[in-house]
């Protein structure tokens, strides 16, 4: 039963890291074009300039 | 062509020589298209980024001011085939805070709670010792109260907000609920209670924000194309100050009387009079007709036309607000308020069920607390239990959940759905009115069977030298290369070396009387003469589009009436009208005449689709009960249709009819089952019979069940 007393908390951990990652990619305008991006895997040029 | 100067004004410098700029981009399709344009305009020298924007048809440009000029940009834009105007903001699209990250933020806390709600749940009936589950219970509390007071603001502060201004909306009951369950819920913990009910509140936040940002989205998308049109009116004109100088201002800071310089390929800031002598203007923007037409000394050119012709002196008539451009706007705002009523209907309703709810659940608690003698907690619970279930949640989603998924289909078909009631509105329809050119034709013209092939030929090699409308129809009959040495003489026509001539009537010498002038301008007609030959002229018609006539079968086959409207020659509409088996038209009408004949109609029970895609077809896109416009529409009609169609075929009208048929018959499915869920489940609370969390789950159930059968909308 103490086992939960971990893993609880690393769970949670787990999960507010998924939280940030999907934050930052709201806040870095990653969902303003959904028309945009899926055309834009076809460009060669990895860095949008 | 792009002027440097009218540029400037809106460029932004970023310091170290780097300067920005924001356009609206016109021609854009599809992603693809914004592609092109990064692509191309990324390889340029000196651009150091470049980003377009597919939804919003925005493009961001950055660039070192040494190495490249906003100028040469743009020009390079053109060249590929599409035009970016310079846009005023530096950003509109933060405006309004985008509900994604609370409503993430309330996945998560629904997520985790549940997990710990289960292992309490599943403890109850096995064997979890009291300590265990007061951890979990304490976890909960620890995840729910940030993640509540953080995510559900988009309820708590409106309601807040209009309880200061003594109103109750739809969010109070709401904010009631979330906040009661979570107070009960600590409450509980606190005395070590075995029920808690973290996961109904937060759980009920995460549901009901779902339902918000489905709406925010539609609405954003609803607001952008208005919004590029706004700054479509707006600017940089060249003014002769009294010395005789020129300066550059902007259009709204033009006064009557001003004199302004406008060269070709720049839009008219204010309507006025032209005081040069002549020149060609391309008024698309106002009535749709793709045709430039050419004007003389005093006659009025209206703002948000482009000059085609020689750069012309205007003398300003009227700006900003008494503008004909803004005239028609305001018809339109006038048309879009009235429309509003639909809406203020169901705002109606909420502001009724609002304290309704609110009563009906104090209601209980006083009756058990004091007649039934109940005790405080358990006479909460059931209060509780009321908010909680009684929770407008299904009939909520009823209508988003149905609309989102039909949206979605007719985007695939290339229609996109501005407004969310359009659609509703769409599945009433009796009679369909149709604009001629560009709707049902393709506004581009064709030659009338030509059968002098020698003058055909000549003609063509030098119309090959134009980019007017009908020299490019000449040349697509006839592809011939271009003759050399010809002169294009803007506004008039084209000169070969050895005498031959193309263009209008009074170019080539063919002008017999001057009463003919304007009939014969307005007439596609083109005229050819070569010394020693007689004159000849070519002859145009526009086209109709390939599946016109399966498109009015089809609405025949759903006992529609169709009506052309338009405001062209009564023969040419006549006879497209008999090629199309369509029995009702009308010709030469005035935006006024078209507004008029709609209302008779309305008046009639009619209730009316209106397809169109010029200025003069604005007003009575937004009068109509519902509007579908061509893509290739002017802004303003496109920002005051429902719908817009983004490829150029009309069957798409058809299944938008159908699409809709279907969907509101399950909206109104949805409503009756979330009327149904609350009539037997609210009894039931209030006589105790379900605590707070059979309530969060019937009532998230009730929304699944109003999502799945949303879900049975199939083309």
């Amino acid at each position: 039963m103490n086992s939960i007393l971990y893993l609880i908390p690393i769970s949670i951990f787990l999960g507010i890291c998924a939280l940030t990652a999907f934050i930052w990619s709201v806040q870095t305008r990653q969902y303003e074009d959904l028309e945009g991006e899926k055309y834009r895997i076809f460009n060669e040029d990895d860095k949008p300039r | 062509m792009t002027l440097q100067s009218s540029i400037q004004a809106f460029e932004r410098d970023l310091g170290n020589g780097h300067h920005s700029l924001n356009c609206i981009l016109d021609g854009i399709h599809c992603g693809a298209c914004t592609l092109k344009i990064e692509n191309h305009i990324g390889k340029l020298a000196g651009v150091v980024s470049v980003r377009a924007n597919a939804t919003s048809r925005r493009l961001r440009l950055v660039w070192k001011s040494e190495d490249v000029s906003s100028t040469e940009i743009l020009d390079e834009i053109d060249r590929l085939g599409f035009s970016a105007k310079p846009f005023e903001r530096e950003d509109l699209t933060t405006k309004e805070q985008s509900l994604l990250i609370p409503l993430s933020i309330a996945g998560f806390g629904t997520m985790n709670i549940m997990v710990f709600s289960f292992a309490v749940w599943s403890g109850l009936i096995s064997d979890m010792g009291d300590n265990s589950r007061q951890f979990m219970h304490w976890l909960s509390a620890f995840i729910a109260v940030p993640v509540i007071f953080y995510s559900a603001y988009p309820f708590y502060i409106p309601a807040f907000q209009t309880i200061k201004a003594q109103r109750i909306t739809m969010d109070t009951p709401i904010t009631l609920a979330i906040f009661v369950t979570l107070f009960a819920s600590l409450y509980e913990t606190y005395n070590h209670a075995n029920h808690v009910y973290y996961d109904a509140a937060v759980s009920l936040v995460f549901f009901l924000l779902i339902g918000r940002t489905l709406d925010q989205m539609l609405r954003k998308r609803s607001s952008l194309a208005s919004e590029n049109l706004r700054s479509l009116g707006h600017v940089l004109t060249q003014r002769f100050h009294k010395s005789g100088e020129i300066e550059h201002v902007l259009s709204d800071q033009l006064k009557l009387d001003d004199l302004i310089f406008v060269p070709l390929g720049e839009r008219v800031g204010a309507d006025g009079v032209l005081t040069s002598e002549f020149t060609e203007i391309d008024e698309s923007i106002i009535n749709g007709e793709t045709l430039p037409r050419r004007i003389g000394k005093g006659e009025n050119i209206v703002s948000g036309s482009i000059i085609t012709g020689p750069a012309a002196t205007i003398k300003v008539t009227a700006v900003g607000q008494n503008t004909r451009l803004s005239a028609i706007a305001d018809l339109v705002d006038n048309a879009l308020s009235y429309k509003g009523k639909a809406q203020t209907l169901a705002d109606k309703f909420s502001q009724g069920y609002g304290p309704f709810v609110i009563g009906l659940s104090l209601l209980g608690f006083l009756f058990w607390y004091f007649i039934l003698n109940a005790g405080f907690a358990n006479s909460l619970l059931i209060c509780v239990a009321v908010l909680v279930v009684t929770c407008p949640c299904a009939a909520g989603l009823a209508t988003p959940a149905v609309m989102v998924r039909a949206v979605n289909q007719l985007l695939k078909q290339g229609v996109l759905v501005k407004s969310g009631d359009a659609l509703e509105r769409l599945s009433q329809v009796s009679l369909v009115t149709l604009d001629k050119t560009g709707t049902l034709t393709n506004a581009s013209f064709e030659l009338v069977k030509e059968t002098n092939r020698d003058a055909l030929k000549l003609a063509a090699s030098m119309a090959a030298h134009s980019h007017h409308p009908l020299s490019k129809a000449l040349v697509k009959a006839c592809p011939t290369p271009p003759l050399a040495g010809v002169k294009e003489i803007i506004g008039e026509g084209l000169v070969a070396p050895d005498g031959m001539r193309l263009g209008s009537a009074r170019f080539t010498g063919n002008l017999k009387t001057n009463n003919n002038l304007q009939a014969e301008e307005t007439k596609p007609v083109l005229w050819f003469t070569r010394p020693g030959h007689q004159a000849h002229r070519f002859h145009f018609r526009d086209t109709e589009k390939k599946d016109a006539k399966e498109f009015v079968s089809r609405l025949n086959n759903y006992s529609l009436d169709c009506i052309i409207l338009s405001g062209d020659k009564k023969d040419i509409v006549s006879n497209l009208a008999s090629r199309l088996g369509i029995t009702q038209f009308e010709g030469e009408l005035s935006p006024e005449n078209k507004l008029a004949i709609i209302k008779e109609k309305q008046s009639e029970g009619a209730v009316i689709l209106m397809v169109g895609d010029g200025l003069n077809d604005a007003p009575a896109l937004s009068l109509a009960d519902v509007s579908i416009a061509p893509a290739s529409a002017t802004d303003i009609s496109q920002s005051s249709a429902d719908l817009i169609m983004i490829r150029s075929d009309l069957l798409p009208i058809v299944t938008s009819i159908e699409t809709s048929r279907k969907a509101t018959k399950l909206i109104k499915q949805n409503l009756i089952f979330a009327a149904l869920y609350n009539i037997f489940t609210v009894p039931i609370a209030l006589a105790g019979g379900l605590t707070p969390l059979i309530a969060a789950i019937l009532m998230s159930s009730s929304s699944i069940l109003v999502m799945l059968n949303a879900q049975r909308l199939k083309e």
